[in-house]
């Protein structure tokens, strides 16, 4: 039986200028972050490149944290693949960004802001994360939830949006939206990811008290959060890169060597 | 009453080291802001043992176990860290000696 493995989602959340810059600072970075989610109870991390915009560098700025991950890996033993966050407000420009990237990175995922971006992010195979942002604590449409469990999406919360930046009142209508997400892809079946989100200095937040977070606050079933963040994500890290070095050229063919 | 108890090992990540007393009071709060004086009672949290400012050990009455862990999120400076939930203080005191090797 393959060793378990639990993936910190959202790690750090890198700029296309940052990952531009010195390449032997990112893989020390990427270093002591290896320690630190081990130390918080994970096997794997997933360092994260945000997109806010399209720009002729995207490419070369995945590319590189492609490598800083390889390099990593074969350094410390701890899972570590790259991770695409788009992070835009038009359909348009989301298109165009998972176009350019979707080959250079093992986990694409979209920030949903608007209901349009709901169904994009929803609908269209090369997106692997749905995830919810600040401005879009609604629930989607019912069609849209069919698309998604058909797509096998993964609906991730981030936790650390929930305190940014507000009075208990705010934390306490976000902590309200949060809940009404996560029993909707409890029940609907959608493995459902909690991550910390970006920031400037990596501090995750314990496996543990994720889960406890998902038990207690949003009312689902730890193991059910343990499963989305372990095997599920493992198995479509998996496929990922079975698509990406070509061993399934197309949906339901699969190459054997 | 005789309550079952966890053990909750803790690690402060922040700048320095940090008094025992402090984290404790930290923890409180954290538990009393999420929960009310409710959760704090049904958690109980109460420092049994420490290590250089840096890592200590927490008996938490099993039943709140749940509501503390889930109330450390809500730490803005992310400083505390959860380490491992162990159901004595002896497997306790040996993971953190350990760590100090």
């Amino acid at each position: 039986m393959p060793k378990r493995c639990r993936y910190d989602a959202f790690t750090r959340g890198f700029t296309v200028e940052e990952l531009l810059g010195n390449r032997e600072k990112i893989v020390e970075e990427l270093l002591e972050i290896a320690t630190a989610a081990r130390e918080s109870g994970f096997q794997g991390f997933l360092p994260t490149l945000i997109l806010e915009e399209q720009s002729a560098e995207l490419k070369r700025a995945a590319h590189a944290l492609w490598e800083a991950c390889r390099s990593v890996q074969s350094l410390r033993g701890l899972k570590c693949h790259p991770r695409c966050h788009v992070r835009v407000d038009r359909v348009d420009e989301a298109k165009r960004i998972v176009q350019r990237v979707r080959g250079v990175c093992t986990v694409l995922s979209v920030e949903i802001t608007t209901r349009e971006l709901y169904a994009f992010a929803c609908r269209d195979r090369r997106v692997d994360i749905v995830t919810a942002g600040t401005r879009a604590l609604h629930p989607p449409q019912k069609g849209v939830i069919k698309y998604a469990q058909l797509r096998g999406k993964f609906f991730e919360l981030v936790v650390g949006y929930l305190l940014e930046g507000g009075g208990s009142d705010t934390i306490a209508s976000r902590l309200a939206g949060y809940r009404e997400l996560a029993s909707l892809a409890f029940r609907k079946g959608l493995p459902l990811i909690l991550s910390a989100g970006p920031q400037k200095a990596y501090s995750p937040y314990s496996y543990r008290a994720l889960l406890s977070f998902a038990e207690v606050l949003l009312g689902v079933p730890a193991d059910y959060v343990a499963r989305s963040i372990g095997d599920l994500l493992e198995t479509r890290i998996q496929e990922n890169l079975e698509k990406i070095s070509g061993k399934r050229p197309a949906e339901g063919v699969y190459v054997e060597v | 009453m005789r309550y079952k108890r966890r053990y909750v090992l803790l690690k402060y990540a922040g700048e320095g080291g940090v008094s025992a007393d402090e984290l404790l009071n930290r923890v409180r709060s954290l538990v009393t802001s999420v929960f009310g004086l409710v959760g704090l009672a049904d958690t109980d949290p109460v420092l049994a043992y420490s290590w250089e400012g840096r890592v200590f050990v927490l008996a938490v009455k099993r039943e709140g176990l749940e509501k503390l862990l889930a109330s450390v999120v809500f730490d803005e400076s992310r400083s505390i860290r959860i380490l491992r939930v162990v159901g004595s203080l002896r497997r306790a005191k040996k993971l953190v000696e350990s760590m100090q090797k």
